[in-house]
């Protein structure tokens, strides 16, 4: 079966009056049917820039495509005219974002938003639409839905407005949901509660699942695979099990070792990352993570490696792989 | 140079003592005549002893912050006491307070809105220097750059030409420049990148060892807590629910949302997560939090006497304090 989506060689490039920033380099990797890929990164890794190009959501300019295809449902989205470009956001592709308030609207009410794109996309009359918004928003575990179809957006907390955002975005069924640090600004008990709703609901539809974030330990038991990106490229891509487990790349290793979370042992120093991210994507030809990396050899900031497959499902982008022999499934 | 309001020793442990703290804020509903306040901060003890790493650890809306505020008194408490090295800061006035302010320094989250982007690095470090009139300011900034890992070569630079990271360490500079013996840390490490964070734990935990520092220490992230921390309270609705021993707390949290909030951290474990306490609902207004205990519209244990009864913070076993009617129970579990 072919993939629900496939990107490939995608290139980003952002042009400001402060220069030209690569935002995203080169990337590609697929989605398949019901499948939850988790995307990892920190800022500027191009983690989100690379998701909002699948719907065409990058502001051009700045941004542009300058490089590679998507394919959607074997379409290449890029030759899309506008009108299927917005039918395949708004019915084939939900979105969520970090803040919700940068989709809702501030002063109309909850429900009308929920029923709009399904009377739009889905050709609904009123009645139809309302009662599938109300049902929507009992799935996404809002109390009262009926009730809170009149509220605004102010009038409900973070947590709320994000699963308003989640049902809005499933309106429509679509075949692939991309969330966008959805749960970062939310609490930890919030968080679980949302990403064992979504869970649920994308998994009960068979749905394939975007998830980017920055933290990867909320992947670990979420993700069927995991895609590692830092400076506008892929670094790593596993099955996120292998990734937790054999790590090749040295920024995966890096960036699981400097977690620190309740297992992380008191007595020790805290492993961490010498230097600072770049602000911007690739900057250099080569690696971008080179200028960070304790194992680099010479041509590391010169040219960069290609994603190879080192075992079953996993790709390393790094000439050195220091951490391979360690990998019962390498090469 | 100005002497300090207490010398080092002069008072009687602990290093802070807080009695019973209230902030009750006006409720957004401006003036009108029924609105109720909220109730931010209501009812807290604790006490930090010098050079310990104390740990406040809650969710948005709990109050931390608020705490923290009224600690260092950059806000001023409706009722109750704080008293800082033997003094009761409650009732003194901005000039009395100021000395006391050179022995309590504050490291905010934003790195980024928390600097003046107009001022160099040094000007942003010494600023301290010259409110508290302290002369020997030559060389005292490059040693205190070096002191946080940066190059005495920053000096000359702008604060916004620096990532979060090294900004964060610019902010931890300015608050030791007058060796205060206490350091506010509100989520110090929450903005900034994983490979980051690390960084930036290493050194609290460098700085503290080194100049024997006192930290009151705000952070959502439980597992930052447990790795610096040495005593943690859990704040729920102005109230702390549970405080106690980092080593006891991990081990055998004894109150529910301790143990929710425990269980919802996301875990390189993929199996944490089949063993996860999904809260049901939201968290209740502060300005009218539930009666009775005030987690007990969430809690999985509730029973009847929690509408009714609120629960005291009690001490349960060695130092452990809980405020719920079966904190026994709850222990029992993890024995």
């Amino acid at each position: 079966m072919t993939p629900l989506l496939q990107v490939e060689d995608l290139s980003v490039r952002f042009t400001t009056h402060q220069g030209v920033n690569d935002a995203v380099k080169g990337v590609s990797f697929e989605v398949g049917h019901g499948e939850v890929l988790g995307i990892v990164g920190e800022s500027a890794s191009g983690k989100s820039v690379t998701a909002m190009s699948i719907p065409d959501l990058l502001p051009t300019p700045p941004a542009e495509i300058i490089g590679g295809r998507i394919l959607f449902d074997e379409r290449d989205v890029r030759k899309m005219s506008s009108l299927e470009r917005r039918q395949l956001r708004g019915r084939e592709i939900g979105v969520v974002f970090q803040d919700p308030m940068t989709a809702l609207n501030s002063v109309r009410r909850v429900g009308v938003q929920l029923m709009e794109g399904m009377r739009y996309h889905l050709d609904l009359d009123r009645t139809e639409a309302h009662r599938r918004a109300v049902d929507l928003l009992e799935q996404v575990g809002i109390p009262s839905p009926a009730e809170r179809m009149k509220a605004y957006p102010h009038e409900l907390s973070g947590g709320m407005r994000q699963r308003v955002m989640i049902a809005s975005a499933l309106a429509c069924s679509p075949k692939l949901l991309i969330a966008d640090e959805p749960t970062t600004a939310l609490d930890v008990t919030v968080q679980a509660q949302i990403v064992d709703m979504v869970r649920s609901i994308t998994a009960d539809r068979d749905m394939s699942v975007i998830w980017i974030t920055h933290d990867l330990s909320l992947l670990s038991d979420f993700a069927d695979r995991t895609l590692v990106m830092y400076g506008g490229r892929v670094m790593e891509e596993a099955p996120t099990a292998t990734l937790f487990r054999h790590a090749e790349h040295p920024y995966t290793a890096g960036l699981l070792a400097s977690i620190v979370d309740t297992d992380t042992r008191r007595d020790q120093q805290l492993v961490s990352i010498p230097g600072t991210p770049p602000i911007h994507g690739a900057a250099l030809d080569g690696c971008p993570f080179s200028p960070r990396c304790s194992y680099g050899v010479e041509k590391c900031p010169s040219v960069h490696p290609p994603l190879e497959r080192v075992g079953d499902g996993h790709k390393v982008a790094c000439w050195v792989r220091p951490f391979a022999s360690k990998a019962p499934n390498g090469g | 140079m100005v002497g300090r309001a207490v010398s080092r020793r002069d008072y009687e442990e602990p290093l802070l003592r807080v009695e019973d703290l209230v902030k009750h804020y006006p409720s957004s509903g401006g003036g009108r005549r029924n609105s109720q306040a909220v109730r931010a901060v209501d009812g807290v003890s604790l006490q930090v002893e010098t050079a310990e790493t104390f740990a406040l650890v809650g969710e948005s809306g709990c109050g931390k912050s608020t705490l923290g505020r009224l600690v260092v008194r950059l806000e001023e408490p409706t009722s109750g006491t704080v008293q800082f090295m033997g003094s009761d800061l409650t009732n003194l006035g901005r000039r009395q307070l100021r000395p006391h302010r050179r022995d309590m320094q504050v490291v905010f989250q934003n790195p980024h809105s928390s600097l003046n982007p107009r001022m160099t690095v040094r000007q942003i470090v010494e600023e301290p220097l010259v409110v508290h009139d302290i002369d020997d300011r030559i060389g005292r900034v490059d040693r205190l750059l070096e002191l946080v890992g940066l190059p005495p070569a920053v000096a000359d630079r702008h604060a916004h030409e620096f990532s979060g990271g090294q900004r964060q360490r610019i902010g931890l500079a300015r608050a030791l420049s007058t060796e205060p013996t206490f350091l506010l840390l509100d989520e110090p490490v929450s903005a900034l990148d994983v490979s980051i964070q690390a960084q930036i734990l290493n050194l609290l935990v460098e700085l503290r060892d080194e100049l024997s520092l006192t930290y009151f220490f705000i952070s959502h992230d439980l597992g930052v807590v447990r790795y610096l921390a040495d005593r943690v309270a859990v704040m729920y609705l102005g109230r702390i629910v549970e405080l106690a021993s980092v080593f006891d707390l991990f081990a055998s949290p004894a109150h529910p949302y301790t143990e929710a909030l425990m269980s919802a951290v996301p875990s390189r474990d993929p199996e944490a997560g089949s063993q996860r306490i999904i809260l049901k609902g939201e968290l209740p207004s502060a300005a009218s939090p539930p009666s009775g205990c005030r987690f007990r519209t969430r809690c999985p244990m509730a029973r009847p006497e929690c509408a009714t009864d609120e629960p005291e913070l009690r001490l349960v076993e060695g130092d452990h304090l809980v405020a719920c009617h079966f904190a026994e129970e709850m222990m029992e579990k993890h024995r």
